[in-house]
């Protein structure tokens, strides 16, 4: 693999991470929310992790074969919806509310939210120390024969 | 390799590549630190790389022809090649996942640094080199 690639791995962990953060924000976001388009409380989102092998041209692809080496792409495959039952809530003046007085209030636990939130932003962080490692290999590769 | 340019420039090139190719399976580690199911990975050469370099001492066997094989079974530095290796975590997470972060950063450093020290290395011996071309003159 070289430097390239190297970089596009770290980069693909960013931004699986940053999709991941904005996942987050939209659960913070919606955690008072009792109104959806789909109807009901907002239900809490969830991101899905994949490895992928990086893409490749058409030419690489003829060339070499899938070995151990072969480097995997961090991906969101998908958003999973949490299909924990909602919180419901006492307050028979919420235009919300049902006939016992009770609204039901997203699945969102914000400690939770907030746990996730710091582990994608060290993820992300981890990511960029990667790629900062990359890239003082490759300025150093370029120093050789100088002065 | 004959001449001005010796082993030792064929070692650090094999090194170098190396490093290159083991920062690249350690990026996508650390890329995949939370990807439910992935096993951490790593390169591993030192070893054969050391052993390649002794190729040329003659081996037990005595041989009458260049075909003829010594009892020394190493491979030349030229054809020696990494492994890729699946790191074991005793102590992975529930989702399959074998990444230990602080041990990936550790190992990127690290491979940084041997890095830096070999590029240092040899752009030491092209000054060298340079240095008695120029007859001493800088």
């Amino acid at each position: 693999m070289n430097f390239l690639g190297s970089m596009a791995t770290s980069s693909s962990g960013m931004s699986a991470q940053r999709f991941r953060m904005n996942i987050i924000s939209s659960n913070i976001a919606n955690a008072q929310t009792t109104r959806t388009p789909e109807g009901g409380p907002y239900r809490r989102r969830d991101v899905i992790f994949g490895a992928l092998p990086a893409p490749r041209t058409f030419a690489e692809e003829l060339r070499s074969k899938v070995t151990e080496e072969t480097p995997l792409h961090a991906k969101v495959l998908g958003v999973s919806v949490d299909e924990r039952s909602p919180i419901l809530k006492y307050d028979p003046s919420h235009p919300d509310a049902n006939e016992e007085g009770y609204v039901a209030m997203p699945n969102v636990n914000p400690m939770e939210e907030m746990v996730n939130l710091m582990l994608a932003s060290r993820s992300y962080e981890a990511n960029v120390a990667a790629f900062n490692a990359t890239k003082s290999m490759a300025l150093r590769a370029l120093e050789i024969g100088r002065g | 390799m004959a001449g001005i340019f010796d082993r030792h420039i064929d070692l650090v090139h094999k090194s170098l590549d190396f490093r290159t190719r083991r920062n690249g399976i350690l990026s996508t580690n650390i890329a995949n630190m939370e990807t439910p199911g992935y096993k951490a990975k790593d390169l591993v050469f030192e070893n054969a790389l050391g052993k390649a370099m002794k190729a040329d001492i003659p081996g037990p066997l005595n041989t009458t022809h260049s075909a003829h094989r010594d009892g020394r079974n190493i491979v030349p530095l030229d054809l020696v090649q990494p492994n890729v290796i699946r790191t074991s975590n005793p102590v992975g997470s529930l989702d399959g996942n074998s990444v230990d972060l602080e041990r990936e950063m550790v190992k990127l450093g690290e491979n940084q640094v041997v890095y830096q020290a070999l590029t240092q290395m040899i752009s030491h011996k092209f000054t060298t080199l340079r240095l008695s071309i120029r007859e001493g003159q800088i």
